[in-house]
């Protein structure tokens, strides 16, 4: 190990561990602090960004503490930190003090969902007279879902609650009485905004199934199973009109 | 070390001109008003999903305007070298959007599996020296063309330094790999001040033909153990004795393509285009004086 190495090493436990006062080793102490400060406030920011309605459901103080542990137990691993953050909602989920904000959690992965979307490219989509063109046989169409759709399953309705926050102006929380109950949830891109679709359970399966074989008979056999009576040939058309399937892969 | 061999400088072409530093905010008032700017820069790493929306604004701007992409992450200064990955993705960046120039930072970020979202300084010893060439060199023959790298604005120094001046430290780069020289006028300011060193023999300390393009920004004083310590915050309009600096770095390099940077508290787009005519001016004054002369 050059002496390079161990400075390298040194400086960055010291500003990952956001450790003080003079333990020795290679990196001079006087001034470190600045890029202490800085490493911590960054990421933290990082974190606001890509999780805001996390933050104001938690509130300030809890959020930078959050982020603060966060960055000791899953420091950035490369200069590229589009991906940081990705570990955040299950690490809110082992988080003491928030016993009694169990939709938290999933609200950040919506979050999460909604910046991977932001991040992911266009195909070109499948237009409604392809669709009846290849539709003549049905049980060899397939149908290829967009890059920028992300599914959630859900402990919570947490589409409706992100809708409310995202929509009430300034740092107020809508008031709100959240119950318990599954919910499926779809996040994509709407040209260069983000949307949030509430699913039945139907339409998630049907997604959920497209993502991994896009062989549409399999899809729509599973959806039905999950859900008797869903509306099967109304959802794609929905589908089609926000462009969220795609001619290949 | 040998000089790149695959270096192509063609599509670095001179840029005669000035610039500013393309952020997301501004991102929707540059589409619709099209300012007369000679340039945009955009942080690179910020690009990197291709098709992303993020990306897609970047063509879309691209389409009016020169750009140039300037690097935050490649960790140029670290001991283990360059992250393949990470260069992969900048060439492959680099190849869609063709930017005019392509920059990094004298500096480091990274080792190992851990990183931090600074520019760390490095010790300027003969092994700083050698990685920090090997990883520029890794980065040019993959990108097969030239890139320019900052020189860095420093809270600290090491006890460590084999006797190397900055400069020193810079030239030797420069030499070794043919990369050439981002010139950051505000961070000579911010580290002459932090480490008490002065500004005007840093600039006259350095080749006049080393320097590809400078940078110019505002820092923040902070005051640390009662002390005050200068940040490289871009957050502030330029300094009166950084437009005095890059005067003299302007009669001693000549006339340089230029960016103004703005990071944090960004003011309205307006405000950064009066800074970037700013030293549009002094450029001008330089090359007349050049003329008289």
């Amino acid at each position: 190990m050059s002496k390079l190495d161990d400075l390298q090493q040194d400086m960055l436990r010291k500003l990952i561990a956001q450790e003080e006062g003079g333990t020795g080793g290679a990196a001079p102490e006087k001034n470190l602090r600045i890029y202490r400060n800085n490493t911590r406030i960054v990421l933290r920011d990082m974190l606001k960004d890509t999780f805001p309605v996390t933050a104001r459901l938690v509130g300030d103080a809890f959020f930078d503490a959050a982020a603060r542990d966060y960055m000791q137990a899953f420091p950035p691993a490369d200069g590229d930190m589009t991906d940081y953050g990705a570990d955040f909602p299950a690490f809110l989920k082992h988080l003491p003090g928030l016993q009694n904000y169990l939709y938290v959690p999933d609200m950040a992965r919506l979050e999460w969902a909604a910046h991977a979307a932001y991040l992911s490219p266009r195909r070109p989509p499948l237009t409604t007279t392809a669709l009846s063109a290849a539709a003549a046989d049905p049980m060899m169409l397939k149908l290829y879902v967009q890059p920028h759709v992300f599914l959630l399953r859900a402990g919570w309705p947490i589409a409706d609650l992100w809708q409310k926050i995202t929509e009430t102006e300034g740092d107020a929380l809508p008031q709100t009485a959240l119950k318990a109950e599954e919910s499926f949830t779809a996040v994509f891109r709407d040209d260069r905004r983000i949307a949030v679709w509430s699913l039945t359970e139907g339409g998630y399966t049907f997604l959920e199934y497209l993502q991994s074989n896009p062989d549409f008979p399999t899809a729509a056999a599973a959806a039905l199973k999950a859900e008797p009576g869903f509306a099967l040939d109304r959802f794609l058309g929905l589908l089609v009109q926000q462009g969220l399937l795609c001619q290949e892969k | 070390m040998t000089m790149t061999t695959a270096i192509r400088t063609t599509r670095n072409k001179p840029l005669d001109t000035t610039g500013i530093g393309l952020r997301p905010p501004h991102m929707a008032d540059i589409l619709a008003q099209k300012p007369a700017v000679g340039f945009l820069e955009a942080h690179s790493e910020n690009y990197f999903r291709i098709g992303g929306v993020p990306f897609e604004n970047l063509m879309r701007i691209r389409a009016d305007y020169a750009i140039s992409l300037h690097g935050v992450g490649l960790s140029l200064g670290a001991a283990d070298g360059v992250k393949e990955a990470h260069v992969q993705k900048l060439k492959t960046l680099v190849d869609l959007v063709e930017p005019v120039m392509v920059s990094e930072h004298i500096a480091w970020s990274g080792h190992g599996a851990l990183a931090v979202p600074d520019l760390l300084p490095l010790p300027r010893t003969a092994e700083a020296l050698e990685a920090t060439c090997r990883n520029i060199d890794r980065v040019q023959d993959a990108l097969g063309r030239q890139i320019l790298v900052e020189n860095p604005s420093c809270y600290i120094s090491f006890p460590a330094d084999d006797g190397m001046t900055e400069p020193d430290f810079i030239i030797a780069l420069v030499r070794r790999t043919g990369c050439r020289l981002l010139l950051d006028v505000n961070n000579i300011a911010v580290s002459a001040h932090n480490l008490g060193y002065d500004p005007l023999q840093y600039i006259r300390a350095l080749p006049r033909d080393i320097v590809g393009e400078m940078h110019l920004a505002g820092y923040q004083v902070n005051k640390v153990a009662d002390a005050e310590v200068r940040i490289d915050a871009h957050n502030h309009p330029v300094y009166d004795e950084v437009w005095a600096l890059y005067d003299a770095a302007l009669a001693h390099f000549g006339d340089t393509p230029t960016l103004v940077e703005w990071d944090s508290d960004l003011p309205p787009l307006a405000t950064l285009l009066a800074e970037a005519a700013k030293a549009d001016a002094c450029r001008h004054k330089q090359e007349r004086h050049v003329k008289a002369g």
